[in-house]
């Protein structure tokens, strides 16, 4: 038997000492929750993303302060911590290889990011080492009465309720360190200062004021930036959290001394990488100034290597809820590697009588090659195809019954 | 592929076609046969023959069918709302509304925009607002940047340099249009949201602006007398009334039904305000060198000359006639119950006359303005009290000066000065309790919170105001801060509830409030407070984007969050 379930296990919240005992189990498929305005909710993977940054590097500090402002990609929650740049002023070490970058695993294991992203899950206060489990509810989806009842009463229910916390929140906490190079290539973009400088003269002659400096200077501007492009190598590393580690929380639930002393036992497992393709971003339908082509740039290629990494390795693959059965639809496009030849399978939500949460799958769909949706980062604005869809449209290959809230998980 | 029942999976329509999408709500379904598609019914019947080349996604119930490289609208029961003879068909914006275009093409060289052709707008039922003859469309919309070709902003008009991806962005009340592409007003025809002409052009109109009102603001020029200035056109009477030469008079905003102010030179220094009507008068009865004031929400005017104010509606009558008072505060009509006029009589003397302009509180105050259902009155010893619609004393005339937070409701809390120099106090109004705490200086926040400078506090001293610096200036300066320095550029304060109770520990400036805000809301709801380890953590992320670490070097726990 494992920790978990082999001991008592004790929780210290404000000096109460909980117990957790343990039932038996049976299995009934659960109802899904929505969001106030009928959006499906469910259970996400957290990620902590941060960026190494090239001193040496032109654009480097254009492209840090544009990566700082992208958003945790929404089908994750975003679990960040407060250092999200750190700098290099040379090329990372092996950066091309798929095997395990001692420098960044080094500067995640020195700097116990493992611990720091254990304590933000249980908004660990510094000052006296309290903890919390107000996080856990609000991403578990868990009924916060409920839940704080089931702790109280020392259920078997509880034990279940933290398992399933483990296993499918603090156990799916990923850290993404991403190292970004800019690459100058040569690339003419005259054609398009060619139409701003003509409209700047068409400009003029309405408002009777002579613009043609001022289109002049977009057009040098588009110029300056020919060929715009980044390259990532993209570094999965996973929360390694088992019931060992889970008790070396419970046990010691608020001891200030015992974290700090303790942080060393905490690690990351090292999941993979990839390389974005460093291919040319469409530049149509942005402004052209430079900072909307970095973020431009930086926000696909993360979105492709994101998707790649979700591909590649099963346990970072996002889960999301079906959004209607007739056509089948889900908030999932592009950006998230659907493609022509993506399978998915739907699962159902089971929760044991004990709480405990899995998955069962009830068929397959693929998506309808006419239907996906493009949701990369400003497709719409590109008039990419698929980019007002708002959703993409699948289609069931095997299987039974598909109801709305059940969710779909990319496979092979 | 055919269509089979769900619950007997016996085939109910057979399998005679390329493809077959799901069932609409309404019980028809899209199909492919021999490579072109239709729509059919639950029971196979046909309603829309085989016969376009491509059926889109339906939305809103509407689907754009191709015909031979011809577009048009298709509803979900299967009606064909328009002729199939569009080449392009926008999105329906949120008005309900879309431009279409025919014989235009897209253009690779212009970002992908659109060219040539002619223009035109539908409406979601199909019904065409304005017909596909012209060879530019132009919209009003102050706010719409034209991105991703033109790479500029047009006060006035929106060109249509638009690509199939862009939709209106108006409700379409009015429009522009030329006969070709033509971005100058001189040859531009202003239309209403029918395709009507309102406006033909005009070879000296320079520039026009959207009419609010049934008059068109209108900038002109006249080569031959090489003059120019500002005309509006009566959309009316189909009559230009001239406001002037731009050297001796200028339009300064839009009518407000019979009325609009505009700005006349009176010597080479001075310019006074007066009204022109819409027959062109220029009204010097309402002649108004001291003050005039619009209110956004009425459209209501208040004007005073010779120390003499008047209030008027829209169509320049007379609300409160001028004689009676000698300054006149906006009301607050939003109210369920209208709490009053607050005048300033001739003498000097405020009070609150209500809808007949009866006494409805004396005139024995140096002071009145409105808040909420109460007014907070200055009495005759010069001391802020605050009293409700009937003159009752709701708070003693005891302060020098008060600053209030109302929102259009009665105030909760607000903060009180017993001098000119003196720091400011809380006043709960509720509990009717002056909080002895001094501030050098406030601003009230939502929900009853505070920002407050204390007057002689030690703020600077610990790591947070450390912290706070970072986030806002250079590291070195912000350690010598940290350190006690003062700073008067850059104030930073502490949020407090209404009983002075910090909220927030550590020492921030008025705008780091937004960060803190839902932080604070979201404990709030777990029946907790913010603690000094979570504004440590917002003020690191606060501060993310400037805080770079080498990658070989260990980072200080104290610049971790967790």
């Amino acid at each position: 038997m494992g920790l978990l379930t082999s001991c008592i296990v004790t929780l210290m919240k404000r000096k109460n000492i909980l117990i957790i005992l343990f039932a038996a189990t049976t299995i009934f498929p659960l109802a899904a929750q929505t969001d106030a305005q009928g959006n499906p909710l469910y259970k996400r993977s957290s990620i902590y993303s941060l960026m190494i940054k090239h001193t040496e590097q032109k654009m480097a500090d254009e492209i840090h302060n544009e990566y700082v402002g992208i958003a945790t990609p929404d089908k994750y929650n975003d679990h960040d911590l407060s250092v999200k740049v750190i700098t290099l002023d040379s090329k990372l070490y092996k950066a091309k290889s798929d095997d395990e970058n001692q420098a960044v695993t080094n500067f995640l294991e020195q700097n116990k990011v493992a611990s720091r992203i254990v304590a933000k899950w249980f908004e660990r206060d510094e000052t006296d080492g309290s903890m919390y489990m107000d996080l856990i509810k609000e991403r578990g989806l868990y009924n916060a009465t409920e839940f704080d009842k089931e702790l109280a009463a020392r259920s078997s229910r509880s034990k279940a309720l933290l398992e399933d916390a483990g296993e499918q929140l603090i156990g799916s906490t990923f850290v993404l360190v991403n190292d970004i190079r800019y690459i100058d290539k040569e690339k003419r973009a005259k054609v398009a200062g060619g139409i701003l400088r003509a409209l700047g003269a068409a400009l003029g002659s309405v408002a009777g004021v002579d613009m043609s400096d001022t289109f002049d200077n977009i057009a040098d501007l588009t110029e300056s930036i020919r060929g715009f492009r980044v390259r990532i190598n993209s570094f999965l590393y996973q929360l390694d959290w088992n019931e060992s580690v889970a008790a070396e929380v419970y046990q010691h639930w608020g001891d200030k001394d015992y974290f700090e002393n303790n942080r060393d036992k905490f690690h990351l497992k090292y999941v993979g990488k990839v390389e974005s393709s460093g291919s040319t971003t469409n530049m149509q339908g942005i402004n052209a100034d430079l900072p909307s082509m970095i973020r431009k740039s930086l926000n696909r290629a993360i979105d492709e290597n994101v998707a790649n990494l979700q591909r590649n390795f099963e346990q970072f693959r996002c889960k999301t809820p079906i959004v209607s059965t007739a056509p089948i639809t889900a908030y999932i496009g592009m950006k998230d590697g659907v493609g022509p030849e993506s399978k998915y399978e739907v699962l159902e939500t089971v929760e044991d009588e004990k709480g405990k949460i899995s998955y069962k799958r009830v068929a397959t769909i693929r998506p309808n090659k006419k239907l996906i949706w493009d949701n990369r980062y400003q497709a719409l604005e590109e008039g990419a195809v698929g980019a007002d869809l708002g959703c993409t449209t699948f289609e069931k290959t095997s299987g039974g019954q598909i109801l709305p809230g059940m969710i779909i998980r990319e496979i092979k | 592929m055919g269509y089979i029942d769900a619950t007997s999976q016996k085939e109910v329509i057979p399998c005679i076609y390329n493809e077959a999408r799901p069932f609409n709500e309404v019980g028809f379904a899209v199909v492919n046969k021999k490579g072109k598609y239709g729509m059919v019914d639950k029971q196979g019947n046909e309603v829309v023959k085989s016969e376009f080349d491509e059926i889109s996604s339906f939305k809103k119930g509407i689907a754009v069918v191709t015909k031979s490289k011809k577009k048009g609208l298709l509803s979900e029961h299967g009606k064909l709302l328009t002729e199939v003879v569009y080449n392009f068909i926008s999105d329906f914006n949120v008005y309900g509304i879309a431009w279409v275009n025919i014989g235009g093409k897209v253009d690779a060289k212009a970002k992908n925009c659109i060219k040539g052709g002619k223009w035109g707008v539908l409406a979601q039922d199909g019904s065409i607002r304005v017909p596909c003859q012209n060879g530019a469309l132009f919209e009003f919309s102050k706010e719409l940047k034209s991105e991703g070709y033109s790479g500029c902003e047009h006060k006035n008009l929106n060109f249509n340099q638009r690509k199939e991806s862009d939709t209106l962005v108006t409700a379409g009340k009015y429009f522009a249009i030329s006969k070709k592409l033509d971005y100058r007003a001189a040859y531009q025809n202003l239309i209403d949201g029918n395709g009507n002409v309102v406006m033909p052009a005009d070879k000296e109109n320079a520039l026009f602006f959207e009419p609010k009102s049934g008059m068109v603001c209108c900038f002109y020029k006249d080569v031959k007398k090489k003059i120019s200035g500002y005309r509006y056109y009566n959309l009316d009477t189909k009559q230009y009334i001239t406001v002037g030469d731009l050297d001796g008079e200028c339009a300064y905003g839009d009518f407000t039904e019979q009325i609009a102010p505009i700005y006349v030179k009176v010597d080479k220094n001075t310019v006074k305000t007066i009204f022109i009507t819409k027959q062109g008068e220029k009204s010097e009865k309402y002649d108004y060198t001291n003050y005039l004031a619009t209110s956004d929400s009425t459209g209501q005017w208040i004007a005073s000359a010779s120390g003499k104010c008047s209030l008027f509606d829209t169509n320049k009558e007379l609300i409160i006639p001028e004689g009676r008072f000698s300054f006149i505060q906006f009301p607050d009509y939003s109210l369920p119950t209208f709490p009053g006029y607050a005048v300033r009589d001739m003498d000097g003397n405020w009070g609150v006359v209500d809808k007949q302009l009866n006494e409805q509180i004396p005139f024995k105050y140096k002071g009145v303005v409105g808040c909420g259902n109460w007014f907070y009155a200055k009495d005759k010893n010069k001391l802020w009290g605050i009293i409700d619609g009937n003159g009752n004393i709701v708070v003693d005339h005891q302060f020098y000066n008060i600053r209030i937070n109302t929102n259009g409701k009665e105030p909760k809390i607000m903060y009180t000065q017993t001098s000119e120099n003196s720091t400011y106090r809380l006043y709960n109004i509720a509990e009717k309790k002056l909080y002895t705490e001094e501030y050098a200086n406030v601003v009230t926040l939502d929900n009853n919170y505070s920002w407050v400078v204390p007057s002689n506090s030690e703020l600077f001293n610990d790591k947070y105001a450390y912290l706070t610096y970072k986030h806002i200036i250079p590291e070195e300066i912000a350690v010598k801060k940290a350190e006690g320095e003062k700073d008067t550029t850059i104030p930073v304060g502490f949020v407090i509830d209404n009983r002075c109770n910090h909220i927030v520990q550590s020492p921030i400036t008025l705008k780091s409030w937004i960060y803190f805000m839902p932080e604070v809301y979201r404990k709030e709801k777990l029946g907790k407070r913010l603690t000094l380890s979570d504004e440590h953590r917002i003020l690191l992320n606060i501060s993310k984007r400037q805080r770079v670490y080498p990658m070989n070097e260990i980072i200080k726990n104290v610049e971790w969050d967790f």
